[in-house]
């Protein structure tokens, strides 16, 4: 009976296996080198056939919908095939497996979102001559420690941020908010800043700001602003606000919807207006603005179409042509962010960003955009050209 | 009465059969579905480079379970050890004394862990939490001092990163476990307090001193096992060693390692085990599975080897 | 003649090319307490555990009532009236006595899916009262009570109203002197209602006093039926003896001599020794001498044996092995001193391992003396004790939890025979074992007293202890009470008096 059980599920197994693999890309033949009867794209432009893998932090939600609906959307007409793996933000070793089992599986180029164990993997992907990216990383820790290992590394070709490397902007358009919103007593949340030393910049420069108006308001008007509140990757302690009970704003520069928020709805503390970065579009999107408990007053996130700049840079360098004005090493680019912070902007989101829809007609890029990116596919194409497609998907860029 | 007398041997040895039946259905299922890339010369050295850590210390942990126990502290202590290999390598810039610094502690914890557990009768699963509440706390704790994600070593050690060395080391190990298993008390003392305590005790049998003998042999192996973690990234982090505790429980049970141990407990349990459970997650990316489906299948293969390998339903769950 | 209950037709079990009854014929009828006697293995427990529905027959028929009887469960045989009580531990631990008496029936005492425990207490009391079990309370939690008196609820759940045949399979080795009266008492009761028993039992005298048709298998097979004059007949004894073994044992079953002496050599001595409950326990044992210590199984004869041993805490006094004092297990192994526990499964053998590795156990630690044990030596060990104690196996490798009681005993036996210890402490060694073994058994302990060890046996059985012991120390109450030296003229009723 047991035995029979296992048979069964051996089948069952098999069976599922072998449903997936017919169900993966059409060019699945293992020919990695270029393919002269290629499926060409409708441009007319001759692509040639790669395997690239995405190692991503995370494997579920609406940004990994709206990236695999993305990527999903250019793989035919741009002839790759991408195969998926998912990292750790904390574990080297565990990275390192990840991207050896893609490396085995036949991958020429790795797409990574996750800075840990940067220098042992591109040991390995030098030896076995694999071409690493990243992207919605800023790739600090390698940045400040490892820099001329990691960037200064033939194999790996550059990364864009989530977003801005620098989100001074945002808090400073946030700072704007609670001065015209009239509030008093503002707490702030940050991640530790050996982790992002990006949230505790822009706290500082949030606080600049506050100053600046409080040194010409009224006592009466004047603007406190709390000391930081450091998150260790976990959510927020419910006695914070037993402890700034006065508090009536919240500047969450750690992810807000996911690590903050929670702790609010348990503490019955919506009413405190939460203004944040990581947009999840779960939430965040239910309750901002004017609808839901309106506790949400901003947020912010990095459009996932910007995986074009590692991926166009990993095709160019495996069809050994390169942009012209291709900088010697590598960089850690910008895009456009998402910065939501009405509820016009809201709904211009739900209504036409992919990020919220998943839905790759929403897209920034079509995917003859894409094709049109690479050097190797398209001799007019520039560096600039790609560093400034990713820089023009806001939300008033938003159709 | 009137009872059949079965052959047990030969059950055994079927039993033994079986467990590397899972390993065999693994290695063909993912020869066909990754079309034979898992046989690449690529591949193989990275098999063995990520078998060896989980080897090394699945021997280790198989004392511990032959005896009917459990520890969950393991990965908290791989990622500790990890990281003090590291400090002290750098500030001393000998790896010899990092190395015995950080085999001293693990023996050390090995007594703790046996002592503290027989002595104030806890389960030692009780003593295995607690230790894996302090290391876990002492990893947070010295990366939060450092301020950063993650610490790497200034001499590389590439050495220990070659194909050779880890199969060498798999093998040594493998040599000084069965050794101890088979033809010491240490080991035919583990299996007979894991199938019963008290008559092991009313044989004359020290137990005290055996269980935190192996433990202590257990600590050795994390300690190594560490040494090799290290050598892989040359650098560790907060997030070192989680999960390996689950992991190398997952591989003892895919190797038919009986989880309330006994007489059925054997060593190649952790080989098989640690390969299985390494072609299997190898295998799967190879395969092309996404990521969204290979949990699932992940535990259809587990469900499919467990019930080849493991005979008797009252044999695999601890007491 | 009283009316058939059960018949029992051509009855054939087999497990797997092991046949383990053989066209069985067998009818119970009202009034009658149908003893079951055989070794182990000669299909005793087959007969009754199909009959109560526990496994199927491979071929026969059953009429129970005169209607064709085919139960599918214990439960089902139990509703419609052959219950059985068991050699094993049967009770669910963690509930209360009340809890175990009902198990099943939750749903007369509950209403709205509560349950009314008060109810179900005062009902378990009443019940326990009928059986004379005033000593046990219902709200109890069961594990407060010994294996005796949990033995005894179970006969009490076993035991209802409805109840046409009860069966007692090997039940009365865990009972005490007292215990096995209320089982007498419950047996004739039901017995003299129009009731019947049917009774397993290793005991021959006890077989011989409670039933009135007695049936003796050997090999699956029945060798002959006794009615109550056939019993009680001169010369029965070993005429049923002689069907069980299928060879005339003769009458050297126990020692044959009735020589007390020994050597003068005290080697292992009780000096004033109290406990929580034993107080100021004096006893010499000389090298060469079996001391039997018998008693009621409360009297603490059992205890005696463990402090022997190092187990258990002393409050004052010493117990050593040729004037060293013992501390504790550990070293009294390492002094020459074995110990057979009288919870074998539990701590005398590992059941789920190899036999080898039980022979081998105690002797690890001289094997292992330079580090590595040879596989040889082990094997040679092993093997050496299985031929010596002619163990019943396929060979050292096969598990003890596939051996007969009398097999696993031997096991036991064998671990301090291999290990050499000169000073062996026995408690109930012979419990649960056939006629046979038995008295291979008695020989082997006669073998070791002639070798020069000193042994101190324990038992509930006071023939045995007449029958081996150079001297008896009869215990109650935690005291020596009484001291017999070995003589033929010795009989049970002269002792059970001090017991009591």
């Amino acid at each position: 009976m047991k035995k029979f059980l296992a048979l069964i599920l051996v089948l069952l197994m098999t069976a599922s296996l072998a449903a997936c693999g017919t169900s993966a890309p059409a060019a699945s033949n293992d020919a990695p080198a270029a393919s002269n009867d290629a499926p060409a794209a409708e441009s007319g432009v001759k692509t040639v056939h790669h395997k690239i893998g995405i190692a991503h932090y995370v494997d579920s939600g609406r940004a990994v919908d709206a990236m695999r609906a993305f990527l999903k959307g250019i793989e035919g007409p741009l002839d790759v095939e991408f195969v998926f793996a998912t990292l750790s933000t904390y574990d080297e070793a565990t990275n390192l497996t990840a991207i050896q089992n893609l490396i085995s599986s036949g991958c020429e180029g790795i797409l990574m979102s996750a800075d840990m164990g940067t220098p042992a993997i591109l040991e390995e992907c030098a030896s076995a001559g694999v071409y690493v990216a990243g992207f919605l990383c800023d790739y600090n820790q390698s940045y400040w420690t490892a820099n001329e290992e990691v960037f200064g590394n033939e194999y790996f070709l550059g990364t864009v941020c989530d977003g801005h490397a620098d989100i001074s902007f945002y808090a400073e358009d946030v700072a704007a908010k609670i001065i015209e919103g009239g509030y008093k007593h503002v707490g702030v949340v940050i991640f530790p800043e050996y982790a992002y030393p990006n949230q505790a910049a822009a706290s500082k420069v949030f606080r600049e700001k506050i100053d600046a108006y409080n040194a010409t308001a009224a006592d009466a008007d004047k603007i406190e602003v709390y000391e930081d509140q450091v998150l260790n990757f976990a959510p927020l302690e419910a006695t914070y606000f037993s402890t700034y009970p006065e508090m009536d704003a919240l500047f969450s520069i750690a992810a807000g919807a996911g690590m903050v928020y929670p702790t609010m709805v348990a503490s019955g503390k919506t009413d405190i207006p939460l203004f944040t970065s990581g947009f999840e579009a779960t939430d965040d999107a239910d309750n901002f603005g004017s609808s839901g408990n309106g506790c949400f007053k901003s947020t912010l996130c990095s459009t996932p179409e910007a995986i074009v700049y590692p991926l166009c840079l990993v095709i160019d360098k495996l069809n050994g042509t390169t942009y012209a004005d291709l900088p010697e090493k590598a960089e850690r680019v910008d895009c456009s962010v998402l910065e939501i912070m009405s509820d016009e902007d809201m709904a211009k989101v739900k209504e036409s960003a992919m990020y919220y829809s998943a839905d790759f007609a929403d897209s920034f890029l079509t995917a003859e955009d894409v094709i049109n990116l690479c050097a190797s596919y398209n001799p007019n194409a520039t560096y600039a050209g790609l560093v400034d497609a990713i820089n023009h998907m806001s939300v008033a860029d938003l159709k | 009465m009137g009872k059949t007398m079965k052959n047990s041997s030969l059950k055994t040895h079927i039993g033994d059969i079986f467990s590397f039946a899972g390993l065999l259905l693994c290695v063909i299922v993912f020869s066909i579905l990754s079309k034979g890339k898992l046989w690449s010369a690529y591949n193989l050295g990275v098999l063995v480079q990520q078998t060896c850590v989980y080897a090394i210390l699945a021997m280790g942990a198989v004392f511990i379970y032959s005896m009917g126990y459990m520890d969950i502290s393991l990965g908290a202590q791989v990622g500790v050890y990890c990281l003090l290999l590291i400090l002290i390598t750098n500030a001393s810039g000998s790896l010899i004394l990092g190395f015995v610094s950080i085999l001293a502690i693990a023996i050390l914890c090995g007594l703790i862990n046996g002592y503290v557990s027989v002595k104030l009768g806890l389960p030692s699963i009780v003593t295995s939490i607690f230790l894996n509440a302090i290391f876990g706390g002492a990893q947070m704790l010295i990366m939060e001092r450092l301020g950063t994600n993650s610490i790497s070593m200034d001499q590389k050690l590439t050495f220990f990163k070659q194909m050779p060395v880890m199969l060498a080391a798999i093998v040594i190990i493998a040599l000084i476990s069965v050794f101890l298993y088979q033809y010491t008390q240490l080991g035919k003392l583990v299996k007979g307090i894991g199938a019963n305590e008290t008559a092991t005790s009313i044989s004359g049998v020290n137990t005290t001193k055996w269980k935190v003998l192996a433990y202590v042999f257990f600590g050795v192996c994390i300690a190594v096992g560490a040494l090799f973690l290290t050598a892989r990234t040359n650098s560790a982090g907060k997030g070192t060693g989680a999960g390996y505790a689950m992991d190398i429980m997952v591989s003892l049970l895919l190797g038919g390692m009986p989880l309330s141990g006994g007489m059925r407990s054997k060593i190649s349990a952790a080989l098989v085990g640690t390969f299985t459970y390494v072609i299997l997650a190898n295998g799967l990316i190879l395969s092309g599975v996404s990521t969204t489906l290979i949990y699932i299948i992940k535990a259809i293969v587990f469900m499919a080897v467990i019930l080849m390998t493991c005979r008797k339903k009252d044999g695999v769950l601890p007491r | 003649m009283a009316e058939i209950l059960l018949e029992i037709k051509k009855m054939s079990k087999s497990f797997g090319p092991i046949v383990a009854l053989k066209d069985v014929d067998l009818t119970v009828s009202r009034g009658e307490i149908h003893g079951l006697i055989g070794e182990n293995g000669s299909g005793k427990s087959t007969i009754t555990s199909i009959a109560a529905g526990m496994q199927a027959a491979t071929a026969g028929e059953m009429f129970f009532k005169g209607q064709p009887w085919k139960p599918d469960s214990m439960v089902h045989a139990q509703a419609k009236g052959i219950s059985m009580i068991l050699q094993e531990a049967n009770t669910i631990p963690n509930c209360t006595v009340a809890e175990n008496l009902f198990a099943g029936q939750e749903d007369r005492f509950s209403r709205f899916g509560l349950v009314n425990k008060r109810e179900m207490n005062r009902e378990a009391d009443a019940l326990l009262a009928k059986f004379g079990l005033e000593h046990i309370h219902g709200k109890d939690v069961i594990n407060k009570y010994g294996f005796e008196d949990r033995k005894l609820v179970e006969i009490a759940r076993a035991v209802t109203d409805e109840t046409e045949i009860l069966v007692v399979d090997e039940t009365t080795t865990a009972l005490s002197f007292e215990g096995r009266e209320i089982l007498y008492r419950i047996m004739h009761e039901m017995a003299e209602k129009g009731k019947a028993i049917i009774f397993i039992s290793h005991d021959m005298d006890e077989i011989l006093e409670q039933c009135t048709v007695l049936t003796v298998l050997r090999d699956g097979e029945i060798r002959g039926t006794l009615n109550r004059e056939q019993m009680t007949a001169p010369g029965a004894v070993s005429e049923i003896r002689k069907l069980m073994v299928g060879r005339d044992i003769g009458d050297k079953f126990y020692r044959s001599d009735y020589d007390p002496s020994c050597s003068g050599e005290v080697v292992l001595s009780f000096e004033h020794v109290s406990t929580a409950q034993i107080k100021d326990f004096n006893l010499e044992i000389h090298a060469g001498e079996i001391v039997g210590l018998g008693g009621l199984s409360g009297c603490g004869m059992h205890e005696i044996g463990r402090l022997a041993f190092g187990i258990g805490d002393i409050d004052s006094g010493h117990v050593r092995l040729r004037g060293e004092d013992i501390k504790d297990s550990v070293d009294a192994v390492g002094k020459g001193i074995g110990y057979i526990s009288k919870n074998r499964d539990q701590e005398a053998v590992i059941l789920e391992g190899p036999i080898g590795v039980n022979i081998v156990q105690p002797s690890l630690r001289d094997l292992g003396k330079n580090i590595v044990i040879r596989p040889s030596e082990e094997k040679k060990m092993s093997r050496e004790q299985i031929d010596l104690l002619a163990i019943k196996c396929t060979g050292e490798n096969q598990w003890v939890n596939t051996l007969s009681g009398g097999n696993k005993q031997k096991v036991s036996f064998a671990k301090w025979i291999a290990k050499g210890s000169n000073v062996v402490i026995m408690d109930c060694p012979t419990r649960g074992v056939d006629i046979g073994v038995k008295q291979a058994m008695y020989q082997l302990i006669t073998d070791m007293k002639h070798e020069g060890k000193a042994i101190l046996m324990i038992s509930e059985e006071l023939a045995e202890l007449i029958g081996m012991a150079d001297r008896m120390i009869i215990m109650k109450d935690f005291r020596a009470v009484k001291e017999f030296t070995r003589s033929p003229e010795l009989s049970e009723t002269d002792i059970i008096e001090y017991m009591i």
